[in-house]
């Protein structure tokens, strides 16, 4: 295990302890709201983190706000690598007619602005619960893995253990799910850990411009669009969901730098 | 070359057209009364109603509607915004400079700072101020660009007061400011929105940059120059940094549509009158036909991106132009 | 004692005793919309574009400081320098002869009327029409003589027609069509008749209004307004904080502490028309047809109130001095009755009593009451802003009580829509008053129930309150008779009235003879002046 891995696993996990052991040790639930003279206090032995500005526990915040983000970017990532995973397969196996389709579907995926439409979708809708925001991201992010998968599979297709399957007289079907498929696992996992850090940013992203999880649900993102009115006053406000989106991040990238040099060691 | 040339703008404008159908279909069918706009927080008697939505044409089936938009998008005519009652061309380029400005700046301190960082970091990759370097690249990548806009307007704009907080120029400048005082003036606005840009954005090239130096650095033609002796200097510039330009130059023509969705979530924080401000306002607000334009923009953008990094990838890469 | 109370005239500084010198002066101020259409009728969609079309067009009639809307009397001769009345339904306002538009032409009664005429174009899409509905008619007597035609005797109709029309230039605008006057020249440079001039707008940046050292009622104290577009709040904040702009009003709360540390700054709170308040609606939002399953009874309603602590929440987000009413009453209608800006306290115990009484029990150990299988669960609709946190307050304090609420949050557009189509259970609403209270007809009356356009999109309808509204209305001397309609409201609980705000503005201390109006802020800015010794670079 390198370094990088490590240090990846070892943050993911301490964000996972703090997501699940927050609550107990927080001074009170993430919803509750308390008396309006203890609100935006310092970090304190009753709340470790401090309260907010309905004098909510940060901690409890934090650690829910934890679940939500990395639930939601999780979420987001495997619906859009198992889209992305079928789109690319089949375009970069299917023949004719099909296959300029299918590319096409994917150019036209990539051509359109993700941002512009979330934010119409997400706009139109009113605010989405936490798996339809996950969904919702996820199905604008398919099309980088489907150009990925695509990529593999037209490379795959030529490789001589392919070409030897087909001569042996596998059916179409048989070598790609059978030689091919398992070939584009290795890009993918890379790509869908990498996907993760961006899931994760573009949340917080939504988020701040207000169009994120219903209140009184905590995102990380949701908890910084709060505190830049605070900024002055209560900058641990600030500080702590910042502080889990970085490390979150970077542990997505870590592990996925780390990922992509023991599958990919030929690849940069 | 011309030859490809027209056959790769066919495609990419191919591909945008469909594109933009998907898009103006997929706001034109979202549910909501798309009349609210325009009402705003108001109510309106039923002829006021009716009359709206014959003004509007949102009495309209839904593909008379699509129809008729592509047929005034081939005119040119974007329509009317619908909160600002003015022609959404007009609007998107009042809006475009200010983005483009912010953005073309990002870029250019990305490729030449970040390919620098990055050449240098391959360099001397055992070194302390390299892993520095790393770290930072992973933390930079990691921070979102509003938190550290945030931070940034705090921090020199009201604590230290050195920068405007706010803005893409001074209001009080004279209308007959001399150049000298416009371009020092615009410069200290410029300075908070593009350092937020370029945190959020130079940890990319200068991974890509690291990551191509070093996998041509371990290149035999490399290692043979090494072993005659050739400075590691000489080596980098002579050998490396030409190959090392090819997945650069992809990442380029990527950059221009990542640097207006980046916009979205900065230019409201610092009240920067660009496209990325823009689109949150008219999509908060509901306001159909100036969020498809600024769309169909993107889209475009996207496609000119591609085009350019395509048509650059030959130019570096000579392989490529006798394929 | 009313009036200070009301309107906030800061002191003015012994400036004539200082020195003739008087400097230029700028005034710098951030706005939450972009101004692209700053002048009335065809424009003016926002606060923003409304604040600046108030400064380069004149009304006839400005409000008297007292902001009482009854009587011949209500209004201060603007535009019009005098004004008659004919019969109990026709008044003629005399245009004053020196009042110019910007480029000249004298203004003429035909401006009047035509203004009217577009304000009745359906193509226009004019807002204010449900208001102006007491008047049929708009003439011209002669070039200065404008004269209104009323449906009813009623005690407002001076306010009505003069505070309310704000002409548009006909000379320049009535060989357009309709439809392509929000676009012409002529408005992206509006040439109004009021204290400023347009001078420039720089898309998405600012606009810039220039005194009209021509002005008739007296050349402007202020040379140059700059009028900022900043959307985002807390870059508005940042903007003050800094220095770049002078002014801010409706200051929250939260920024109070940072811009009271400011010596630069001067904080004073004036009366506001804002009325926060969580609208029950009366009818099943599924079927309009049928009452309400859970808030048709008075009970329930009563209670949901109760269960509230208001005073805490609309401290937190207005701090003190915010009133709390139990009936739809901003503070510029304090004067109905000052005591009802204080409602009920919050009384836990008795909320639970009455939820128990109408039938509501928790029988399944959730937490939540149910009645007949059916658990006492609303959906707030709640837009974003300031609402935001009164939200998640009502949320928690519900759940003491085993009330479960749904904050759904949308955008401003599709919370319009919704809203105006009655499907939700409750919303957060916030209005700005009108300073008429005749205004309440538009709202909460029987009359307006299921009339396309009304503003009564909770289908309240209650005999008593009318009977209480019709008397007010054409009373003469009508403070008793507003009084018996709030009281009324008090005893109903159409809605939960959350909170009434002062404005608290902030404004650069170097002004002089400044006054902050209720219902805009900056209404009387031409008036402003800049104290010599404390002036800024900027100002000269």
């Amino acid at each position: 295990m390198t370094r990088g891995t490590r240090a990846g696993l070892v943050l993911l996990a301490a964000l996972a302890a703090i997501a699940v052991l927050g609550p107990l040790l927080a001074g009170s639930p993430y919803f509750q709201a308390n008396l309006l003279t203890e609100a935006l206090r310092p970090p304190s032995a009753a709340h470790w983190l401090g309260t907010d500005q309905f004098a909510r526990d940060v901690l409890a915040r934090f650690a829910a706000g934890a679940r939500n983000s990395l639930g939601i970017a999780s979420l987001a990532v495997l619906v859009a690598t198992s889209l992305g995973s079928v789109i690319g397969l089949l375009a970069g196996s299917a023949d004719g007619f099909a296959n300029s389709a299918l590319r096409r579907l994917i150019d036209v995926g990539l051509a359109l602005p993700r941002v512009i439409v979330l934010l119409v979708l997400i706009a139109a809708t009113g605010r989405l619960s936490t798996p339809a925001l996950a969904v919702v991201i996820g199905l604008t992010g398919w099309p980088g893995m489907a150009r990925l998968v695509r990529g593999e599979t037209l490379r795959l297709r030529h490789a001589p253990y392919v070409a030897a399957a087909r001569a042996l007289g596998a059916t179409p079907r048989r070598v790609l799910f059978r030689d091919i498929f398992p070939g584009t696992l290795a890009p993918m996992l890379v790509a869908a850990t990498l996907g993760v850090a961006d899931a994760i940013l573009l949340e917080a992203g939504l988020s701040f411009l207000g169009l994120g999880l219903p209140l009184p649900e905590p995102s990380w993102g949701g908890m910084l669009l709060d505190a830049r009115e605070y900024l002055g006053q209560a900058p641990w406000l600030l500080f702590v969901p910042a502080a889990g989106l970085v490390l979150a991040t970077s542990a997505a990238t870590l592990l996925g730098e780390a990922l992509r040099r023991s599958l990919q060691p030929d690849s940069r | 070359m011309r030859g490809w040339l027209l056959r790769r703008g066919a495609d990419g404008l191919f591909t945008a057209l469909l594109a933009a159908v998907a898009l103006v279909a997929l706001v034109h069918a979202l549910p909501g009364d798309p009349l609210a706009a325009v009402l705003g927080e108001r109510t309106a008697t039923p002829e006021q109603l009716s009359a709206l939505a014959a003004r509007w044409g949102t009495d309209q089936p839904l593909l008379t509607r699509l129809s008729r938009y592509f047929v005034a998008l081939a005119h040119g005519d974007l329509g009317f915004s619908m909160t600002r009652g003015v022609p959404v061309g007009a609007v998107l380029l009042e809006r475009l400079w200010p983005t483009v400005l912010l953005g073309s700046l990002t870029l250019l301190i990305d490729f030449t700072l970040g390919l620098a960082l990055g050449l240098w970091a391959a360099l001397h990759p055992a070194t302390w101020r390299a892993r520095l370097l790393g770290a930072f690249t992973i933390i930079g990548y990691a921070v979102p660009s509003f938190v550290a806009g945030m931070v940034l307007i705090w921090l020199f704009g009201i604590r230290l007061g050195w920068l405007p907080v706010a803005g893409r120029s001074d209001v009080l400048l004279k209308m007959d400011a001399s150049a000298w005082e416009i371009f020092i003036d615009r410069l200290r606005h410029l300075i908070l929105p593009l350092t937020t840009m370029v945190i959020a954005t130079i940890a990319v090239p200068i991974r890509q940059q690291r990551a191509a130096v070093q996998g041509v650095m371990a290149a035999p033609w490399v290692r043979a120059a090494r072993a005659r002796g050739v400075s590691p200097a000489r080596v980098a510039w002579r050998h490396c940094w030409r190959p090392a330009l090819t997945p650069i130059v992809t990442l380029f023509g990527l950059w221009l549509p990542m640097l207006v969705a980046g916009a979205v979530f900065i230019e409201g924080l610092f009240a920067w009158p660009g496209l990325g401000a823009l689109i949150a306002e008219a999509t908060a607000a509901h306001d159909v036909p100036l969020v498809v334009g600024a769309g169909l923009l993107l889209v475009a953008a996207v496609q000119i991106g591609s085009l350019l990094a395509d048509l650059l990838y030959r130019v570096v890469d000579p392989v490529q132009r006798d394929q | 004692m009313r009036q200070a109370f009301l309107i906030a005239a800061l002191a003015a500084a012994p400036l004539a005793a200082q020195s003739p010198r008087t400097v230029p002066g700028t005034v710098v101020m951030a706005v939450g919309e972009e101004p692209t259409r700053p002048f009335p009728v065809v424009g003016s969609k926002s606060t923003a574009e409304a604040d600046v079309a108030d400064q380069l067009f004149l009304r006839l009639g400005g409000l008297d400081p007292s902001l009482r809307t009854a009587g011949d009397n209500a209004l201060r001769p603007e535009l019009a320098r005098s004004w008659k009345r004919i019969d109990s339904l026709t008044i003629q306002f005399e245009l004053d002869p020196r009042a110019r538009w910007h480029d000249g032409v004298p203004v003429r009664a035909h401006d009047l009327v035509y203004t009217w005429q577009l304000m009745n174009n359906p193509a226009v899409g004019f807002n204010g029409l449900a208001t102006l509905e007491p008047i049929e008619s708009v003439e011209a007597v002669g070039a200065r003589g404008v004269r209104f035609h009323f449906r009813r005797a009623f005690p407002e109709q001076v306010y009505l027609a003069g505070f309310n029309l704000l002409p548009l230039p006909a000379h320049l605008l009535e060989r357009l069509p309709v439809d392509s006057i929000a676009t012409s020249s002529w408005a992206s440079k509006p040439i109004g008749n009021g204290p400023y001039r347009f001078a420039r707008r720089v898309p998405g940046d600012f606009v810039e209004l220039r005194a009209d050292p021509a002005f008739f009622l007296g050349r402007p104290g202020i040379a140059r307004v700059l009028v900022r577009f900043v959307s985002d709040p807390v870059a508005r904040k940042n903007l003050l904080l800094s220095g770049e702009t002078d002014l801010l009003e409706n200051v929250p709360q939260s920024n109070l502490a940072e811009l009271k540390a400011l010596p630069s700054l001067r904080l004073v709170t004036v009366a506001n028309n804002i009325l926060l308040y969580a609208l029950f609606n009366s009818r099943d939002p599924a079927d309009t047809a049928r009452p309400h399953p859970i808030l048709a009874d008075v009970r329930v309603r009563d209670a949901l109130g109760l269960a509230l602590d208001r005073q805490t929440m609309a401290q937190s987000a207005f701090g003190a001095g915010v009133g709390v009413p139990d009936a739809a009453q901003s503070q510029i209608w304090a004067w109905i009755t000052p005591r009802g800006m204080a409602g009920q306290p919050q009384n836990v115990p008795r909320a639970r009593a009455l939820l128990a009484a109408a039938g509501w029990r928790d029988t399944d150990g959730d937490g939540i009451l149910d009645r007949n299988g059916q658990p006492l669960r609303l959906t707030l609709l709640v837009p974003p802003g300031v609402r935001r946190p009164f939200a998640v307050q009502v949320q928690q304090m519900w759940r003491a009580v085993g009330v479960r609420a749904d904050i759904d949050e949308v955008d401003r557009a599709p919370y319009t829509e919704r809203r105006n189509a009655g499907r939700f259970d409750i919303d957060f609403a916030a209005v700005s008053q009108d300073p008429a209270p005749s205004s309440l007809v538009q709202s909460w009356s029987c009359a307006t129930v299921g009339v396309p356009g009304s503003t009564n999109v909770a289908h309240w309808c209650d005999s008593s309150f009318d009977q209480r509204l019709a008397t007010a209305l054409t009373s003469q001397r009508p403070l008793g008779a507003w009084k018996g309609v709030i009281e009324r409201m008090t005893a109903w609980h159409p809605a939960i009235f959350l909170a009434a705000p002062v404005n608290t503005v902030a404004v650069h201390r170097r002004f002089t003879n400044v006054t902050i109006w209720p219902t805009r802020s900056w209404r009387s800015l031409w008036l402003w002046q800049v104290r010599p010794e404390a002036a800024l670079p900027r100002d000269r």
